[in-house]
């Protein structure tokens, strides 16, 4: 650290042959560290639960179920990458590189399948094209088809599974790999023209090459969200890992198999992220010399018109259609007969999303502000175990957080019951109320606060902080007095992110919400599972327009030009 | 001079007292080696040196921003580095004004000059931080944000925030290195002046050598991590040298 300990001129003591005195830094870092237990607790439960006896669950699992597990969830994430990387990448570079009619509206767009949640995608194809569904109506009346049989899209198979996930996440490779083709400047491509190459040539020797850390970034949360997925492998009826861990759990109970289901799917997704890492080291990131924004080639109309139609269909399918479906669903409905349950569940989504956001904005800002304080590399290390929650699928989370809550509120009611006291009225503290799935939000989305909250931090220096403290501000009265007030917009969109993330949840909130308590998102999957898409329909747009809202705010945000705080933070040394 | 001589004198001068300061930073080559140097109250003290040799970094030191590896700081008569003891820079009777000033971008000038005031009312705060802004001739743009401001005025104002909480040692980083020479002796006459109430030790580094303003006390020079006295250009203080001779050579 470099600021040293707490303590007043005149009670200076010698810090020879004594340990430490607790200074405010130390606290900040304590308390950091607590917040790791949200990955720790989760995790050292599962293993312990794992090596109890399973009752030939686990034995079962192994010989009939565990290998098409695997396969499918390893299928499932190439393909949804491959597909999703394919789209992002493209729109990416034309966007970037071309001049055409409603570019910049498509720019704007293409981010738009973030608001649709791939499980109502899911619903809603499966609603349109399944044997009977309207298309396959149209066809059968248009073309006088008679079998039944004759029909070729199964939208309960993995393919089907595979296109709806890479529609709904390919945003993730097109801001990644449309900011590193944007920052790739003028002369990138310019040069590779000038040297003989065509425009395919210069992008696919010159452009894609040095866009390529940034697209493994998107590809890699692309890959997250896969594994993590839940409503979309069980509703077009894939088995992965993820469903498999929620049957082991409610439908065979068997707490030991769905343990160790978990620890198969975190040590997957500890070797995915390995390779990522590896992969990211060994492509070496390149920066642009020339900050002059790239110069775009202005297509003429036929080209235009190709160019907008390969770049408006993974939108209009990624959002557009599933929300038309839901609006035509919904008209079906009789006015009023749902609204009651419609309010109620947005009610209940509502209050757990505004707490989850508000603790998460919280404990964000006390990691964040923790690892400023430290330098450490072990220190940094250990408080960034807490932002590792969100590779991890929501299913292994929730029986993370389940056996050491039930444990505890077991604990209480004996001990209750022992004292005397009547064990009906201490009940399920915490796995019977919002306690469990807002801790199990907070485990899965500190992530995305801290990320947001950090790179709003980041943009403060080093040396803002060393000013406050040589005029005699301490490290606490230094957050409340300088770094709150700065970054308090990066902290309002970390509260955002983490409402909309916590509103469109799935699997984690169907498995740790208290019972009576249904968010849009559990009662729209219960309703499509039981083929009552009509009356899903509101719940599915009350999803989907908080997530358009949460993009149109964050866009607003994005656009305004954050005022210069003193450049980007250094490591705070000036070496004269 | 004895280590019985050099005590009497630290104890007269009550300003800032720098001894044998040693410090590298981490898997690196030293900075400083013995650093030593003696500035009593109320004296303004010019200390030049190349790029990369280390002023920066003395400064942090005596700070409290960093902990030396060896050698002793003492500000006003009180150890607050060394031998163990390490007060942490809010509690250093230290105002410095750093090289790109580092003013809070969310607060206006005088928001940013009172910022570190002791005084506990507000409105008393206020006055305080718009009194030195009047002295320091940046009253006019005591509501401005900093980025709004020239650099002149936002190094103005970071004066004015240093002077505020009336440190015994003010360290000024820089602080003439984007002004020409006329300008500079203006802000260098300025901060005397401002200072005149409570006489702060004033230590400024600066690469430039060519700077001749006749208000420095004392010059000397950081090279190979030691300072080296050049002269003194006011004999009436009556105040130790300038740069304390290495006990080694006492």
């Amino acid at each position: 650290m470099a600021i040293g300990r707490n303590e007043s001129n005149h009670d200076a003591v010698r810090t020879r042959f004594t340990l430490p005195r607790p200074t405010e830094e130390h606290g900040w870092i304590a308390s950091a560290l607590l917040v790791t237990l949200l990955v720790v607790v989760p995790v050292t439960a599962l293993v312990i639960v794992s090596t109890a006896d399973s009752s030939g669950a686990w034995r079962h699992l192994v010989d009939t179920k565990l290998l098409e597990y695997v396969r499918n969830t390893t299928v499932l994430i190439l393909s949804v990458c491959i597909v999703a990387t394919l789209i992002g990448v493209a729109a990416g570079w034309l966007i970037t590189a071309y001049e055409f009619p409603a570019r910049a509206v498509l720019d704007r767009a293409m981010i738009l399948p973030l608001a649709v949640p791939p499980y109502l995608s899911a619903y809603a194809y499966s609603d349109a094209l399944q044997a009977g569904g309207p298309i396959e109506s149209w066809f059968r009346g248009t073309l006088g088809w008679s079998d039944a049989g004759a029909w070729p899209i199964d939208i309960r198979s993995l393919p089907a599974a595979a296109i709806i996930l890479a529609l709904a996440l390919f945003p993730y490779v097109y801001i990644a790999a449309r900011q590193a083709f944007e920052s790739q400047g003028y002369y990138a491509t310019v040069v590779a023209r000038t040297l003989g190459m065509g425009p395919i040539r210069s992008f696919a020797r010159v452009a894609i090459p040095l866009a390529w850390p940034a697209v493994i970034v998107g590809a890699g949360l692309v890959l997250m969200e896969t594994v993590a997925d839940f409503g979309v492998a069980d509703y077009c009826a894939v088995d992965t890992l993820s469903t498999g861990v929620y049957r082991a759990w409610f439908g065979m109970d068997a707490p030991s198999a769905a343990a160790r289901l978990s620890i198969v799917t975190l040590g997957g997704v500890v070797a995915l992220l390995l390779a990522l890492w590896c992969v990211r080291r060994a492509i070496p990131v390149h920066h642009a010399a020339s900050t002059r924004p790239s110069q775009r080639v202005v297509l003429s109309r036929a080209s235009s018109i190709c160019v907008l139609s390969v770049c408006a269909i993974p939108v209009v399918l990624g959002a557009v259609v599933p929300t038309v479906v839901f609006v035509v669903n919904a008209v079906g409905v009789q006015p009023g007969t749902r609204m009651e349950s419609f309010l109620g569940n947005a009610l209940d989504t509502g209050v757990l999303a505004t707490i989850a956001g508000l603790v998460a904005v919280a404990l964000g800002l006390v990691v964040t502000y923790a690892k400023r304080l430290t330098r450490s590399r072990l220190l940094h290390a250990l408080i960034s175990l807490s932002t590792l929650g969100y590779a991890v699928p929501g299913t292994v989370i929730a029986v993370g957080l389940l056996i050491p809550l039930s444990w505890l509120d077991h604990t209480m009611n004996s001990i209750g019951t022992r004292w005397g006291g009547d064990r009906e009225t201490l009940g399920l503290l915490l796995t019977g109320s919002l306690v469990a799935v807002v801790l199990g939000c907070q485990t899965r989305f500190l992530a995305v606060s801290a990320g947001v909250i950090e790179s709003s931090l980041g943009r403060v220096r080093a040396s803002i902080d060393e000013a406050a403290r040589t005029l005699g501000v301490g490290a606490t009265s230094s957050f409340f007095r300088v770094h709150l007030p700065i970054c308090t917009g990066g902290a309002l969109a970390a509260g955002l992110l983490v409402f909309v993330d916590v509103a469109k949840e799935l699997p984690m909130t169907l498995m740790l919400r208290p019972f009576n308590f249904d968010t849009l998102a559990v009662r729209t999957h219960q309703l499509a599972s039981d083929e009552r898409l009509g009356e899903a329909s509101l719940n599915a747009l009350g999803i989907i327009g908080v997530g358009v809202v949460a993009i149109l705010i964050l866009s607003v945000i994005g656009t305004a030009q954050p005022r210069s705080v003193n450049g980007t933070r250094t490591d705070g040394l000036n070496h004269d | 001079m004895t280590k019985r001589g050099h005590h009497d004198a630290d104890k007269k001068n009550s300003g800032l007292i720098v001894r044998d300061l040693s410090f590298a930073y981490r898997s690196a080559d030293p900075v400083l080696t013995g650093a030593s140097v003696v500035i009593p109250r109320g004296e303004m003290h010019c200390l030049n040196g190349p790029s990369g040799t280390g002023k920066s970094t003395l400064l942090r030191l005596i700070a409290g921003l960093e902990r030396p590896t060896g050698g002793s700081i003492s500000i006003a008569g009180k150890q607050v580095s060394g031998d163990g003891v390490h007060v942490p820079p809010e509690h250093r009777s230290v105002g410095m004004v750093f090289q790109s000033y580092h003013l809070f971008p969310h607060l206006s000038a005088w928001q940013n000059a009172a910022f570190g005031s002791p005084l506990s009312s507000r409105r008393a705060r206020r006055a305080h931080a718009n009194d030195l802004l009047d002295r320091l001739g940046v009253l006019g743009c005591a509501h401005a944000k900093p980025h709004t401001l020239s650099g002149g005025q936002q190094q103005r104002v970071a004066i004015a925030r240093a002077l505020a909480r009336r440190p015994s040692v003010l360290l000024l980083d820089e602080p003439v290195r984007s002004l020409d020479d006329a300008s500079a002796t203006i802000s260098l006459d300025t901060i005397r002046v401002a200072t005149s109430d409570f006489t702060p030790s004033i230590l400024l580094v600066t690469h430039d050598t060519k700077n001749s303003s006749s208000e420095f006390a004392a010059r000397s020079t950081l090279q190979y991590g030691q300072i080296r006295a050049n002269e003194r250009t006011h004999d009436d203080k009556g105040a130790a040298d300038a740069a304390v001779p290495h006990p080694n050579q006492a």
